[in-house]
């Protein structure tokens, strides 16, 4: 009687045995058995079977623990931990064993893991780093709302109403942008900057790295405070620095402190941007209202129609962001009957300074981490279908071991340590490879994407990182670890290599994953592509290239100036114009694409006025002689402003298609009259020309009305140049630069650069977005179609005598090819319908990333469906190739 | 290859069951014998690993036996002492002797049956 046919009970409990020594022992217990049976003893005999069998379990268990550890502390060198180091030198070995597969698995790894940690350090540094703010959970930003135009600069007024008004706001100070041109530093320079109350940094809760700022008490001194940039860049980190005094705007200012380099501020705009911020903040005048780049006096302060002045509070103890908006609502509607014709209608937008600084990144970044981390998890079934597919391999290794004693925990563990050496090794070279493509990763970003000088693979990335790498290690090592678990019974030498081989429904699981994974990062490719090409198609209505932009602003004093500047800047363009290279030049005082932005309420003659707060607002702009012809936009009806045009009793102006189409429904607006305030004091403007179309607001904002006056009438003391070269644009920059001199030694020129450079700085976030997805996608691609490979081709490798015998039959070598493409594309087919059904889901959310691109376009899922299949299909096409080719005869006498 | 650490107590008296038994003796015959001679019940799930580490330590050596001749009998795996193994045994033997002189008396009265 052998024991596997003793009683019931021996079979039952028969595992509990240590495994070294099984038969045996059950061998003698059903001997005791069967012997006491036979003295008589039925039940008894029964009975002491089960306290014998548990006792040898524990003590079998108990001897072979005793073993175990004996050996471990005498097997190597170092005692204890050389159990683990055995393991590691054995991972080792396997692993050098199979140079290929390891390398690629390696590889596989640090690809993932490089990308990731890049992503993960540029999100981090921008989203995730604290702000350098006292609590800055209570800062908020309050914008006025005219009602579905979002959100927009507060008049000054009204700025100081609502900070006087609020019950839930601490602090408040106002602030805008200014550009100031800063003389006594040998030539003049343009230095960009903001104009802030004098408890700017004490409500925003922010010290300086060197000296002071300034305080509420500083009111009505003229005092400056640097950013840690322009102290670098411009003033050679001048210790000394502090006390000094700048002429500022023909001003001088005293300079209080240099904030610190972490000092995040970036420019404050309606829609929520990140271009670098302010380079200094001067302290705005007595009246505590900004200075804008148009001289005020005090009247500014009860200014209710200049829409420049941007607010950041510091929120009351206690107060949220709702109950904040609901206050100030509040007051809003208090004002909007105090004030009904200029407050009338208008809303609060409030928002807080995470939203501020950085609603325009949030979802590209984390939408681009969570691609990342999607190619990592790709790579893991990829690395782990390699690590499975060795094991049958392995079975005479995996036998011996079982043989010498080797139990489940002893193999298991020995999978997990070669797993993680994987993991690791391709970890580390992931970081290094992460440290090493940083650089072009924030070269890549758009220019709104702030806070990139601190983007470092540091302490707390590392962290994450080894995380994700410890996870990689685990999951690629318990796929291995779990099939031998399972088969470790039957791990004899014959029939290990069986034992271990996976089932196919297993690995198909695995190919239809990593599909479904490749599928849905090559639709985010294909969408946010397609948003590129899209973007970079849209005719923004005048010809960007070879066009140069740069910023003019007056110097010295104004009074004198403002009476000479128009024949300063005709002198100006009649000498660019006369130089080689130049084709046209013109001016304006806001560049589109690039430039700032204006805008007014028409009202035109004749028609109804409409209700406060439901005038229809148009793009504002005053253009010199020749803008449209340098730009290239066309005169379509009437014509160009001319010298002629400076009768200040006669003011005309020029609409383009939309605003005439808007105004004038099917009606010549040519000799129309407008004017820009409902007051029956204004002046009418005629209209005398309709030009095409631009996109003033960038590629992405769609057409809107525009008005020209012509800056003959309108004469400020800045303008934007636009000057249309015959080749390289920045090569006429020195001559320019020369001429201007000779007209006025110390009058600057600033801001230099191409359309073409603002132009790409437009299509920053979809540039960024979508080579960073192609990047993924092609990634994701090339990793699944090694895994599909890998997968077919080893399984149809085991068949080769089965297609042998087939052949033999009578298969031909076109339906073995079938047979083999057939069974390697049903995963293939089934992860892409998943994969896509998942794109769909995630697409949505990413919806307000796309440029004219819908996010469930049948197309581009198409394309992506069509790449994504026919690469898998190739990578099916090999294996079924060689099948066809099998050679029956040496198939079936060739050993199994 | 004789072991650098002295002799567990079960290794201890498997070694002397199988010395009593003398050649070819088996695991369900040496547990028989320790019965016995002390009562003690040791079970096969320890018998077995000490006569294996026992193995291992150089100081038996096992070889498999025919089958036994019945439908589905095992091959019982029988047991000698080595040379080291009697040299374990003595040396083991001796140092208890050494320790025990003079007071056999006492520990007489602990004696198995």
């Amino acid at each position: 009687m052998t024991p596997r046919s003793g009683p019931w009970l021996a079979r039952a409990l028969g595992w509990t045995i240590a495994r070294a020594h099984r038969d045996a022992i059950l061998g003698d217990l059903v001997d005791d058995y069967h012997a006491s049976r036979a003295e008589g003893h039925g039940v008894r005999a029964g009975w002491i079977l089960f306290t014998d069998l548990l006792r040898s379990a524990v003590d079998s268990r108990r001897q072979s623990w005793l073993d175990f550890r004996a050996r471990a502390a005498t097997d190597g060198p170092g005692g204890g931990p050389s159990v683990l180091w055995a393991d590691l030198r054995a991972g080792f070995r396997q692993h050098t064993s199979h140079p290929v597969s390891t390398a690629s698995a390696i590889v596989t790894i640090a690809l993932a893991i490089g990308v990731n940690t890049a992503l993960v350090s540029v999100t981090h540094a921008v989203l995730f780093t604290p702000l350098p703010f006292r609590d800055p959970g209570r800062l908020v930003f309050v914008w006025d709302d005219r009602g579905g135009r979002g959100a927009e600069p507060l008049t000054p007024a009204r700025a100081l109403d609502l900070r006087r008004r609020a019950r839930t706001l601490e602090s408040a100070a106002l602030l805008g942008h200014d550009s100031m041109t800063v003389t006594g530093l040998g030539p003049p320079e343009r230095w960009s900057g903001a104009s802030v109350s004098s408890s700017f940094f004490d409500v925003v809760g922010a010290a300086p790295a060197l000296g002071r700022t300034f305080h509420a008490a500083d009111r009505g001194r003229d005092l400056v405070v640097l950013s840690h940039r322009l102290w670098q860049t411009r003033l050679g980190s001048d210790p000394t620095v502090v006390g000094k005094a700048f002429v500022m705007a023909g001003r001088p200012r005293t300079v209080v402190g240099v904030m610190s380099a972490d000092f995040f501020w970036p420019v404050i705009t309606a829609a929520p941007t990140m271009f670098d911020g302010p380079d200094f903040w001067a302290n705005a005048p007595a009246n505590d209202v900004p200075e804008g780049p148009i001289p005020t006096g005090d009247e500014i302060a009860t200014n209710r129609t200049a829409g420049f002045v941007r607010m950041v509070a510091r929120l009351a103890p206690g107060a949220t962001l709702d109950a904040a908006g609901d206050d100030l609502r509040g007051i809003a509607r208090d004002l909007g009957r105090e004030f009904p014709t200029s407050d009338g209608g208008h809303g609060i937008t409030l928002r807080g300074v995470n939203e501020q600084f950085f609603g325009s990144v949030r979802r590209p970044l984390l939408f681009l981490a969570l691609a990342s981390s999607l190619v990592v998890l790709l790579a893991c079934i990829n690395v782990a279908n390699l690590l499975v597919m060795r094991l049958p391999a392995r079975g005479r290794e995996m036998a011996i071991r079982v043989a010498l004693g080797a139990g489940r925990g002893r193999l298991a563990r020995q999978l997990f340590v070669e797993a993680l050496l994987l993991a690791v090794t391709g970890g580390i070279a992931g970081v290094l490879l992460a440290r090493a493509s940083l650089g072009a990763v924030v070269a890549l970003a758009p220019a709104g994407l702030g806070r990139l000088d601190a983007v470092a693979v540091s302490g707390p990335i590392l962290a994450i990182t080894s995380l994700a790498v410890l996870g990689c290690g685990l999951a690629l090592g318990l796929l291995p670890a779990v099939i031998v678990w399972r088969a470790r019974p039957m791990l004899q030498l014959r029939t290990a290599g069986v034992a271990l081989a996976t089932r196919p429904h297993f690995r198909q699981v695995l190919v239809a994953l990593e599909v479904a994974f490749a599928v849905a990062l090559v639709v985010g490719a294909a969408l946010f592509g397609q948003s590129l090409v899209r973007l970079r198609g849209v005719d923004v209505g005048f010809d960007t290239r070879n066009l140069l932009t740069f910023d003019v602003a007056l110097t010295g004093d104004r009074a004198e100036y403002q009476a000479k500047q128009v024949a300063f800047f005709e002198d100006m363009f009649q000498a660019i114009r006369a130089l080689p290279g130049v084709r046209a030049a013109g001016g304006a005082v806001t560049l589109p694409i690039g430039g700032d932005d204006f805008a007014a309420p028409v009202f035109a003659e004749g028609q109804p006025v409409p209700a406060p707060g439901a005038e229809r607002h148009v793009g504002y702009q005053i253009v010199g002689e020749g803008w449209f012809t340098t730009l290239g936009v066309r005169v379509l009806r009437g014509r160009d402003f001319t010298a002629g045009d400076n009768h200040r009793d006669a003011p005309v102006a020029i609409v383009n298609e939309t605003m005439a189409s808007l105004v004038w429904p099917g009606i010549d607006p040519l000799g129309r009259r407008i004017r820009t305030t409902p007051d029956d004091s204004s002046t009418w403007l005629t209209v005398v020309g309709v030009v095409s179309d631009i996109h003033h607001l960038g590629p992405a904002a769609p057409a809107r009305p525009e008005l020209y006056e012509p800056y003959y009438q309108n004469s400020l003391p800045f303008l934007a140049v636009a000057v249309r070269t015959t080749g390289d644009p920045l090569a006429v920059v020195a001559s320019i630069r020369a001429a201007v001199a000779r007209l006025e030694p110390t009058q600057p020129i600033s801001g230099v650069s191409t359309m073409a450079r603002h132009l790409n700085r437009a299509y920053g976030n979809e540039a960024f977005l979508s080579t960073l997805t192609l990047c993924f996608g092609v990634l994701a691609l090339g990793l699944a179609v090694v895994g599909v490979y890998g997968v077919v081709g080893w399984s149809s490798a085991q068949r080769t005598r089965e297609f042998g015998l087939r052949t033999a039959l009578g298969a031909t070598p076109g339906s073995l090819s079938r047979l083999v493409l057939r069974q390697g594309m049903w995963p293939v087919g089934l992860g892409a319908i998943v994969g896509a059904g998942g794109a769909v889901t995630v697409a949505q959310s990413i919806r307000s990333l796309l440029f004219d691109t819908a996010a469930a376009d049948p197309a581009l899922y198409g394309v992506a469906l069509v790449t994504v299949l026919a690469a898998a299909g190739v990578a099916c096409w090999i294996p079924a190739r060689r099948a066809a080719r099998v050679d029956p005869v040496r198939a079936l006498t060739a050993e199994p | 290859m004789p072991s650098r650490n002295s002799l567990g107590e079960l290794e201890l008296i498997v070694l002397l069951a199988l010395f009593r038994l003398g050649e070819g003796a088996y695991g369900a015959a040496v547990r028989d014998e320790i019965f016995e001679r002390t009562g003690r019940r040791v079970t096969p799930g320890a018998i077995y690993p000490t006569l294996d580490r026992l193995e291992r330590k150089g100081l038996v050596r096992s070889y498999e036996g025919d089958p036994v001749p019945e439908r589905g009998g095992r091959a019982k795996r029988h047991f000698v002492i080595r040379r080291a193994g009697l040299a374990e045994l003595r040396r083991a033997w001796g140092q208890y002797a050494a320790l025990a002189e003079g007071v056999e008396r006492v520990l007489g009265e602990g004696r198995a049956r």
